[in-house]
């Protein structure tokens, strides 16, 4: 579900544009989207809405972008925390981060609540969280992508 | 224990008889009465402690104490002022609050947008409470609560199933209900699903079924007994709660007669109603009734704004062998009276409204059908964002887990309950039934401010 080099497990950012705008900048420098600022224009405006944290110390924040052929996920940790608005008011270290193209808003809704679902799953979160290198973390996810 | 503080705005006969009973439990009491009659009376026969002056000033809310009191009830007879005073205690620091409204139908179906600007955590119509217990009647099953939604055009109702109801007969998937209408919750003791197409009722449950106005009354008879025939109805009064009653009974095909004496007011439900026999005429009028061969009739509602009137014209049409007769009586302390005169159902709006507010305290203050079983569900109301994920997908694309329902959309001034097929878009009202383990799909998916 995602890319060895989209796995960032050193994120930067410790409050919840913070964290977003440390994303949008990792993306633009892994080339996956062109314009960094307009990427974390698009999740601010989705957060606005409500936080993208789903609890279990996970948040999924996400946009639709007009330069994608595909749909992209990348991971990212953050050992310390940050606080993210949750329901359950904990602090948020594992985010996925989703980037669709605008014109698939099925594959982009589908990915979220595939993701959501992989996150509910019995001790996947704490499993991935014990980890640091981003091939195991890799290993994890293929194991749980099936 | 600790004393709770409760606050009644309005000495009326609901406020009255509200604060009564809880100071009988023991709970301590406050009445702001605008009326020094009213205020001497209360004072003299209740333990309670009255305020004198208008409910819709902040001082007078402030010398009640109204700051972190348990309840706030406005149950004045000025629907502004109980609304402006609702708002003012939660300011002030009441921690819930009742309004209660004359008001139409038309009203109350902004309810939603009501209470979230006035800050009331429950209001009540007093009208809609009698329309729903003179239709309950009529029906001859229980509707227990009804909720409008979507700018009223979409209504909630909460039925109670009996062993002949087709959703206790079979799975929901082979039950066919009329076009824009739907099961949305079964509520089984403690328990409340949010049901798919595998699943079936059980006789006893209750059942929460959402329809578009123009087919609610068909679905609830669907749901409730396919058998049962409503005969002809007579109605007494072409009032505002007649008027309300007859919009209920127009998509049923039924036979109605409304018997008004206002000639304005007959040639307007008229209008209204071309598809009824409107009579201008005197409900008390024996020569009238026999006339109108109402005697045939299988229900007579009495429902004028006369309390004489309407015992008249029913004790008339049960001597003529109506089988059922209403009665609507508004200085609720008669009622007794008149069972002893022979009427079997006599109602009090105002009864009513006390009933509904002694539930509500009752329950924990989660009677309310937006919150299902003390959050155990939700209903909630989203309008799609473009940055929403649901935005530009189908129903069949977002395979909705069980435990979520897409109750309905509207979208500018047309309501419609989606299929597969249909395309949620950007703009879009939505009303979603979400069971509590669901809820984190609802935030992801249909983000979006939830109901304070």
């Amino acid at each position: 579900m995602t890319e060895l080099e989209l796995i960032f497990p050193d994120l930067s950012g410790t409050d919840r544009p913070g964290v977003l705008r440390a994303l949008a900048d990792r993306m633009a420098k892994t080339g996956v989207v062109a314009d960094s600022n307009s990427m974390y224009r698009r999740l601010v405006e989705r957060e606005e809405l409500g936080s993208t944290a789903i609890g279990r110390n996970v948040a999924i924040p996400h946009c639709k972008m007009d330069d994608l052929s595909r749909v992209v996920v990348a991971i990212g940790l953050s050992p310390e925390g940050v606080d993210f608005e949750s329901e359950d008011g904990e602090p948020v270290r594992l985010f996925f981060l989703v980037v669709s193209p605008a014109d698939t808003p099925a594959a982009h809704l589908r990915s979220l609540a595939a993701i959501s679902k992989w996150v509910k799953a019995d001790r996947h979160v704490e499993r991935l969280l014990e980890l640091e290198k981003p091939e195991d973390i890799w290993a994890l996810l293929q194991e749980g992508s099936d | 224990m600790n004393r709770k503080h409760y606050v009644v705005m309005g000495a009326g006969e609901v406020g009255y008889h509200l604060a009564q009973s809880l100071s009988q439990q023991g709970e301590d009491v406050t009445v702001i009465e605008l009326d020094p009659a009213k205020q001497e009376r209360i004072d003299e026969e209740l333990d309670v402690r009255v305020v004198g002056g208008n409910g819709a000033h902040p001082p007078v809310l402030a010398a009640a104490g109204v700051e972190g009191c348990e309840l706030f009830m406005a149950v004045s007879s000025s629907d502004e002022a109980n609304l402006a005073a609702a708002n003012l205690a939660k300011e002030l620091g009441a921690l819930r609050t009742i309004v209660r409204l004359a008001v139409t139908e038309e009203v109350i179906a902004y309810r939603r947008l009501l209470e979230r600007t006035f800050g009331v955590d429950l209001l009540l119509s007093t009208q809609l409470l009698t329309t729903t217990r003179v239709l309950n009647e009529i029906h001859g099953h229980s509707t227990v609560a009804v909720e409008y939604l979507a700018a009223g055009k979409v209504q909630l109702r909460k039925i109670h199933l009996d062993a002949d109801s087709p959703l206790v007969k079979q799975p929901l998937r082979d039950v066919s209900l009329p076009r824009n209408s739907l099961v949305a919750a079964f509520y089984r003791g403690d328990e409340l699903i949010i049901p798919g197409g595998d699943d079936q009722a059980q006789e006893g449950d209750d059942a929460l079924i959402l329809g578009t106005s123009d087919v609610i009354e068909q679905a609830e008879l669907t749901v409730s007994n396919h058998r049962k025939v409503i005969g002809k109805v007579v109605i007494a009064g072409g009032g505002e709660t007649g008027r309300s009653v007859a919009k209920a009974l127009a998509p049923l095909h039924i036979q109605v007669k409304i018997i008004e004496i206002d000639k304005k007011r007959a040639q307007k439900l008229a209008a209204e109603f071309p598809e009824f026999e409107i009579i201008h005429g005197d409900a008390t009028d024996l020569a009238l009734l026999k006339a109108e061969r109402i005697g045939q009739a299988k229900t007579f509602v009495g429902l004028t704004a006369n309390d004489e009137s309407n015992l008249m014209a029913c004790l008339l049409a049960q001597e003529l062998g109506v089988g059922q007769v209403l009665a609507l009586v508004h200085r609720s302390e008669t009622t007794q009276l008149w069972r002893r005169l022979g009427m079997q159902e006599v109602f009090s709006p105002r009864t009513l409204a006390k009933e509904r507010i002694e539930e509500y305290i009752e329950s924990g203050y989660s009677s309310n059908i937006v919150s299902l079983h003390k959050g155990a569900a939700q209903v909630l109301e989203r309008k799609l964002a473009p940055a929403s994920p649901a935005s530009g997908v189908t129903l069949a694309e977002i395979s909705p887990p069980h435990g979520l329902i897409v109750g309905a959309v509207m979208r500018g001034d047309e309501v419609f309950v989606p299929h597969g097929n249909d395309r949620l878009e950007t703009g879009d009202l939505v009303i979603l039934f979400v069971h509590e383990s669901e809820l984190d799909t609802v935030r992801l998916l249909f983000p979006g401010r939830e109901r304070s």
